[in-house]
Formats: C-alpha cells, structure tokens, sequence
C-alpha cells in the first residue's frame, strides 16, 4: 500500500487523468498494416480469421479441382499418382484446419461478445497469437510441396506405416499439426472463459443464444480431444527419428493403435467443424420463421448430447481393421444413438418454420438448403453405422459422398448462411440480394450433381484416393467433376458479394432484419457496431 | 457494480465499486476440476495402454487453461473504494488490496462526468482538485457511472 501526499497526488492525478489509457478505452483502430498485425480487437481478429479462412477455403477448392480435373475421365492426365494423393492429403488438411475451423472461430470472435454483451474476449493477447499462428503453420504446410518427396501423402488422417514412409516432410506436417492445435486450444480456452466470466449481469446459461451455446461445446470437445491428436502426430515423430516403436509393428508396436489415437480426436472433431454450424441455423431460421426458435433447452441438451456422444463411437471409423463382435455392437448402437438428439434438433428446425412467416433471402435459402442436404448427409451416416453394411462401403466413394454432404451443404452452407446473415452487421452494407441468390442457386444445384452420383459410384465398388478407375466409373464422374468445377466458380461469386458489401452500397439498418432484435443483442447495435462493442452491458430480459 | 454502506458512527460513507463477473471462484474451480478429471481420465487411460505422450500434452494444456482463468479472475477482481468523512474522501484502488491509495481534503473535491470522445465510447467520470483529474469507475457500465456520479455529487454537497 503506498500512502502518498497530496504533491504527490497532483502528479499522480494527471499522470492516470491524461496520460496512459490503454487502447480499449478511447481510441478507435490504429491505422494502417500494423493495425493488423498487434490488433488485439475482437471484431478486427474475426475479420482475420473469415479473410485467412477464405482465402484457404480457395486454395483447398483449388485443389478439390485439380482431384475432380484427373478424375473427370478414366487414365492419367494431369498429375502423377503420389501427387495426387498430396492433393487429397491436402485438401483435406487445409479445408478441416484453414477453412472450416478458422471460419467459425472468425465468427465466434465477431458474434460472442456482441451476443453475450460483453465489451471482448477475455483475453484479447492470446487471441490475436492464436490468429496469428495460423498462416505461419499453412505457409510451413504448403512448403512441404516443395521438398523431397512431396507433401504428405497418406491421406489426412496420416496413418503409419504409410506416412512413416514418404519424404522430409513429416516434421514439418506434425510441426504444423503442433501449431494449428495451439491455435484451437487457445481460441477455445479463450471462448469458454469470456462466455462464462463475461456474460453481461442478468445472461443467465439458458438465456445465451444457440450459437454461443454450441461454440461453448465446441471449445470443451476442442481442448479435451487436442492433446489426443498432439500425442498421437508426436509419436509418429520419435517412431521416425527416436527409434520408438509406438506404431511399428516390427518393434512390437501397433499401427491400429494410431488409429485409436486418431479417431478419438477425429471424431469428435466432425462435430467441432458441426456444433457452430447448428449454432448458426438455430439463430437464422427463427429470425426468417418470425418466431421464436422451438424447444430451445431441448436444443441445448440434444447439442451436449451430441458433444457427449461424439466421445465414444469413434471406433466405427474402424470396423474393417478386425474388431471382436461386442465391440462392433456396441460400436454399431452407440453411432446410431447420435441419430436421437440430431433428430431433436432437425425436428426443432422445421417445427419454428412450422406456421412461420417466413421469407426467404439468401441466408434462410442457405439455411434450408443446410437441414434437408445436411439430414441427407446424416441418413447415409446412420447407413455406415451398421457394421456389417460398413464392410461394404469402407474406403469407397460412399463414403466421400457421406462426408462431402456433411461438410459442404453441412458446416459450409451454415457458413454462407451466416455470411450472407451478419454481413450487413459487420460491414454496415446491405449484400447484393440478388447475386445472393444466384450464388445460391448455383452451389445447391452443382453441390448435388457433384456429391450426389458418388452415392452410386461408391456403392458400385469404386475406391477412394485413387487417381485412375476402371471405364464403368466414367459417366458419375464426369458428371461430378462438372459438378465441381460449377461449385467452384460459383464460389467467385460469393467473393465479389463479401468485397462489393465492403466496398459500400445500401446502408444497413440496425436491425438489419425485420424483427432480429428479438433474435439476438447484436441487432440492437448500430451497423457496423462501434470499435469498442459494449462500453455499457446490456439490459437482459 | 457499486456498493455503498454508511458508517453509523461516524457518518462516513464507504463505496465499493466491483467490474462485472458471472463466474465466481467456487465455479471456476468446479469448471477446472471438472476439465482436470476428463484430462487426467483421457492422458491414463491412454497412458495406460503405453500411449504416454499424450499425459503431458493433457497436463499442458489443463494448465495453460487454470492460467487464463486466473488471468482473467485478476481482471475482475480489481476494486475501487472510497470513503468519504466529514473532512476527507479517501479513494484506494488495487486487486489484492489497496495498492493505491489517493487522499483528497474534502472541501476542495469535486466530481465531473465527461460525455464520450466519440460515439459509441464511453462516458468518464473523475475526481477532480485544482483542475486535475483522477478517474474512476472505468469497468462500470453507464448507468452505473450515471449514478455514482449522481450519489458522489449529493455526498460531496451535503459535507
């Protein structure tokens, strides 16, 4: 305790009264690059990581098409075998950890504070490291497509002993692997403690929105499952240059133990890139519905149920590798069980637009298009449940078809639809409604021709990862590469939505959409909010 | 928040003023023990199979999360205290304990409320002696400003 006298109050008095407050007290942003980059700003960082986001869901597009572009006819054209499978390794890596993950933590960043009527996250430091890893770690990943041997090709749950066996890139991807988990732990430690310290006085839990709801899930799935995955990737390192025999079987080790290792964190991490996905629908299709969202504690329980249920099926994943018949039941009903609480939520969906009046701009089209392809999705996952049945599509076509139709109309779409939704929000600008909907349309259709005949294709026997097939396979894929490259560029259209809203155009309303505020405390912001979002809490009713 | 309590001897009054927090500490142990239990339940199970790495990485990273509760728990436990007597208005500010602590005579302390530097920012309130100024209240919300400026103002009259 310093006991001072009143001289020395004079100086002290003027020193706090003028002198150093920090950023988020007075001042709007820093101008310039350099606001960017020390930027510890909510709204700023969530802008990173949609931007970082984008611009890796194009590059992981990119070479989607550079797949669907050799598998358009039968025969080698294009690429040669090993690089074709670095596309598929790192398709799958970019568009799990640079796209989709980013994404919603670039939501999480822009909507939580506002949603909860908190002035940021909790720790607004950590937050712009946990950005700021991110394009390091995909610049370390990308480089391994130029070194000896390529970009890992082993698909991207890297299983030993195929991984162990490619080029000098194996540290470089588990150095990767290391960083974008440091960057999700971090980004989940610093939502669970902003919603649970932060909530504005009067926010009880079962008044925060879906959406914070699902994130908080999210974060506890992400900081369980993580140091899984990093022990895992970590053994794979001293298997290949500390002579552990953790995965080698020729040491005594064993390779299906990876496995384990891996689908106990790959699991739940489908959910992770799904629960915001939820959070985001649950939140527009009432707004659109014009009334509340049905069953709302019911669609907190049935998402932790989710989360809950997400720990401990991961072995379905593993049927064929030989499971002794108690396993495979147990397996078997406890992934069909996931169908319960999934059901809850789609049921709850349709019950809000049940009587709704509703109408349909881009984000409720995206919104509708996310439960019908997304409970399609879910269908063919209820299929693969049933071990026996598995046998037969493992490591075919079906199963690229069943995972596209989760992520792409699933957890993409919900994207968009939050895209095209808090758009006018952030930027203050009304998006161009109808290049909206042409955007839409144009991804609804080509997302099905793309996904849709790899149903058939894989129930026809054609396996996945593989660059060449035999001529049966030639008319569904040519179809779904035509499906692709019409996916793709449509998305070109997405992106001069999102620059023509920031650019300008017709001036946003606070509410944005007829009757939102009733929806969320994001809508009783002006558009876009202020620099600093809530200097004074809200008033929660 | 603010909490105000008159000294029935002496007459005085004691203002605390307190940042928003919705989670107190037994809550946050609860929330910690319970990640500790799912972390050190995950990392011995697979410990126990002869996957020990992933221990370490579950200890960690349970770690760094007990870090950033406390960090943010030592944000909101900052308080303000001011006490005002017949003669003097004392204002002690710290975490722990008055780490600073500010005497003013009475007679010659004032109290201002200054709108926002710009919109959407916040409004500050000050003690103010001779022209200078020393602030306080900077985690409440308006209208909890609104109103201590309001109860200082009849306090700092009535003396």
């Amino acid at each position: 305790m310093t006991e001072a006298t009143h001289e020395e109050h004079a100086i002290h008095d003027e020193h706090i009264a003028h002198g150093h407050h920090d950023e988020h007290d007075h001042h709007g942003p820093a101008k310039g690059f350099m606001r960017w980059v020390f930027t510890t700003n909510h709204k700023d960082i969530g802008t990173l990581y949609l931007v970082t986001a984008l611009i890796m869901f194009m590059v992981g597009g990119a070479m989607a098409l550079v797949i669907r572009a050799e598998l358009f006819e039968p025969g080698m054209q294009y690429v040669d075998p090993n690089f074709f499978n670095q596309m598929t390794t790192l398709h799958a890596l970019i568009m799990v950890f640079g796209a989709v993950m980013p994404a919603f933590v670039g939501f999480a960043n822009w909507m939580i504070p506002m949603m909860i009527g908190a002035p940021d996250m909790a720790l607004p430091r950590m937050n712009n490291w946990s950005f700021w890893i991110l394009p390091f770690a995909f610049v370390m990943l990308a480089s391994t497509l130029f070194m000896d041997g390529g970009a890992p090709a082993a698909g991207w749950t890297l299983y030993p002993p195929l991984v162990l066996q490619g080029g000098a890139h194996l540290p470089f991807a588990i150095f990767t692997v290391h960083l974008l988990g440091m960057s999700s732990i971090m980004g989940a430690i610093n939502i669970i403690v902003t919603v649970f310290n932060m909530r504005a006085p009067g926010m009880t839990l079962m008044k925060l929105p879906l959406f914070v709801w699902t994130w908080v899930i999210t974060a506890f799935l992400l900081i369980t499952v993580m140091p899984v995955f990093a022990g895992a990737v970590t053994m794979l390192l001293t298997d290949k240059f500390f002579g552990t025999s953790f995965f080698n079987a020729a040491g005594g080790g064993d390779p299906v133990l990876y496995q384990h290792l891996f689908w106990f964190f790959g699991h739940p991490e489908v959910y992770i890139m799904i629960l915001p996905s939820f959070g985001v629908i649950s939140t527009i299709i009432p707004t659109f519905a014009r009334k509340p969202l049905f069953g709302y504690s019911s669609m907190v329980y049935a998402t932790a149920s989710i989360g809950f249920l997400s720990f401990i099926v991961w072995a379905h994943h593993q049927y064929t590798v030989g499971m002794p018949l108690a396993g495979e039941l147990y397996f078997t009903y406890a992934t069909m069980l996931i169908a319960v609480p999934t059901g809850v939520k789609v049921f709850n969906w349709v019950a809000t637009m049940w009587k709704g009046a509703m109408t349909f701009e881009t984000p409720m089209l995206f919104a509708i298009a996310f439960v019908v392809l997304f409970t399609m999705g879910g269908f063919t996952g209820l299929m693969m449940s049933i071990s026996p049945a598995d046998l037969q599509y493992h490591d075919t076509y079906f199963i690229v078809a069943h995972f596209h139709y989760v992520l792409v109309p699933g957890a993409v779409f919900a994207l968009f639809a939050g895209t095209y939704y808090w758009l006018p929000k952030w930027t203050g600008h009304m998006y161009d409604e109808k290049l909206g909907k042409l955007h839409f349309w144009l991804s609804t259709v080509s997302v099905n021709v793309l996904f849709f005949p790899q149903h058939f294709l894989g129930l026809a026997g054609m396996p996945r990862r593989i660059p060449d097939y035999a001529v049966q396979f030639a008319e569904f894929n040519a179809m779904s590469s035509v499906g692709a490259f019409i996916f793709g560029f449509a998305q070109l259209i997405f992106v001069w939505v999102v620059i023509k809203a920031i650019r300008g155009g017709e001036k946003a309303t606070d509410e944005v959409w007829e009757g939102a505020s009733e929806h969320g405390l994001e809508w009783t912001l002006p558009s876009p909010p202020p620099y600093h979002t809530w200097t004074t809490a809200p008033d929660i009713k | 928040m603010i909490e105000s309590e008159r000294d029935p001897q002496t007459g005085g009054k004691r203002i605390v003023l307190k940042p928003n927090a919705s989670l107190t500490r037994w809550q946050a142990r609860l929330l910690l023990g319970g990640f500790a239990l799912v972390l050190a339940s995950i990392g011995s199970a697979f410990a126990f199979i002869g996957c020990w790495f992933v221990l370490p990485f579950a200890g960690a990273e349970w770690l760094v999360l007990a870090y950033c509760f406390s960090l943010a728990f030592r944000q909101s436990a900052v308080r303000e205290v001011i006490t005002v007597t017949d003669a003097d208005v004392m204002l002690e500010r710290g975490i722990r304990g008055p780490e600073q602590t500010y005497r003013f005579r009475r007679a010659w302390l004032g109290v201002s409320l200054d709108g926002p530097a710009a919109a959407g920012h916040p409004s500050r309130l000050c003690l103010k002696r001779h022209g200078r100024k020393i602030e306080i209240g900077r985690f409440l919300v308006e209208s909890e400003r609104e109103a201590l400026y309001r109860e200082l103002k009849k306090e700092l009259m009535n003396g």
